[in-house]
């Protein structure tokens, strides 16, 4: 086998988490986002020899995932799957059960934004990208970022303001 | 980095919460075997000549033996006729010149009369 067979694997293993999540909280289907993972990797497989680096290939990686998964999403019908369900089973065990409805919902919240705000969301707290980052991997200017950035926030506030009220009204009821 | 936010406490809050939330999440077993077992098949199959992966190439193939098969067989059908042909051409050759001699014989006997 040559060596970049080699590399194939270890980068499938080293990133494969990472382009399931991102693909998972934009289409919100396991099923669709195992696709995606599949399609992305077969894709870097094919395109083995233009990489330069390990940062060239996680850039690279989530592009394509970002862009792959948006196109599946406006293709496909949207189906509202058991996102809660793969999210949670997807979750560490060693998480701590909490009690707060802002700790369980706020993923649901995200995967509820527009398209947009929610590519700019992942990649800003799941992937830890700098809005100039964003930018470049999304292939809008760097105003359009920050923008979604910070609707995407103020819409998730607003949600979880409107959750977390439903939350204390329904827990002072059973009260 | 923090957003400038009127309200920057609660926003801060919120980033606090999604960084802890969106943390990536194991991809489901079984998934990086199938991805390099489809990334295999695809190397074999490139290897494979294009023709032999084509159903219609060898169709097409199978239908030139049975062509060339038949082109064989009227050829042979051909030189079966012509030398049928120049046999006969032969027989009438000798029915010619063996009528000839007759009437030559026919004639000397006639005259002796």
């Amino acid at each position: 086998m040559s060596a970049w067979q080699a590399d194939f694997e270890e980068m499938v293993e080293r990133h494969q988490s990472m382009v399931y999540s991102i693909a998972l909280r934009l289409v919100a289907d396991s099923g669709l986002a195992e696709e995606i993972v599949q399609d992305v990797f077969l894709e870097l497989h094919c395109n083995l020899e233009r990489m330069e680096s390990e940062e060239h290939v996680l850039f690279w990686l989530r592009q394509v995932t970002v862009h792959r998964s948006i196109d599946t999403r406006r293709r496909r019908s949207e189906r509202k799957r058991l996102v809660t369900e793969a999210l949670h089973d997807g979750l560490s065990s060693e998480e701590p059960a909490r009690a707060s409805p802002l700790g369980t919902r706020v993923e649901q919240l995200v995967t509820a934004l527009p398209e947009a705000q929610k590519a700019a969301i992942v990649l800003r707290y799941q992937e830890d990208l700098s809005p100039e980052e964003i930018a470049r991997v999304l292939k809008t200017p760097l105003a359009t970022v920050k923008s979604n950035l910070q609707r995407g926030l103020k819409l998730l506030r607003e949600k979880a303001q409107r959750n977390l009220k439903e939350y204390v009204r329904g827990f002072a009821a059973e009260g | 980095m923090v957003l400038q936010q009127k309200d920057e406490q609660p926003d801060r809050e919120l980033e606090k919460e999604l960084r802890a939330k969106l943390g990536r999440i194991p991809a489901p077993l079984g998934l990086k075997s199938r991805i390099l077992a489809e990334a295999q098949a695809r190397e074999l199959r490139k290897k494979k000549p294009l023709w032999f992966s084509m159903p219609f190439a060898r169709v097409a193939a199978l239908v030139l033996i049975v062509v060339l098969g038949a082109a064989v067989v009227l050829e042979r059908e051909h030189q079966r006729r012509v030398e049928g042909e120049r046999a006969k051409e032969q027989v009438m050759l000798a029915l010619r010149i063996t009528g000839t001699a007759l009437q030559t014989v026919h004639s000397r006997v006639s005259e002796e009369r």
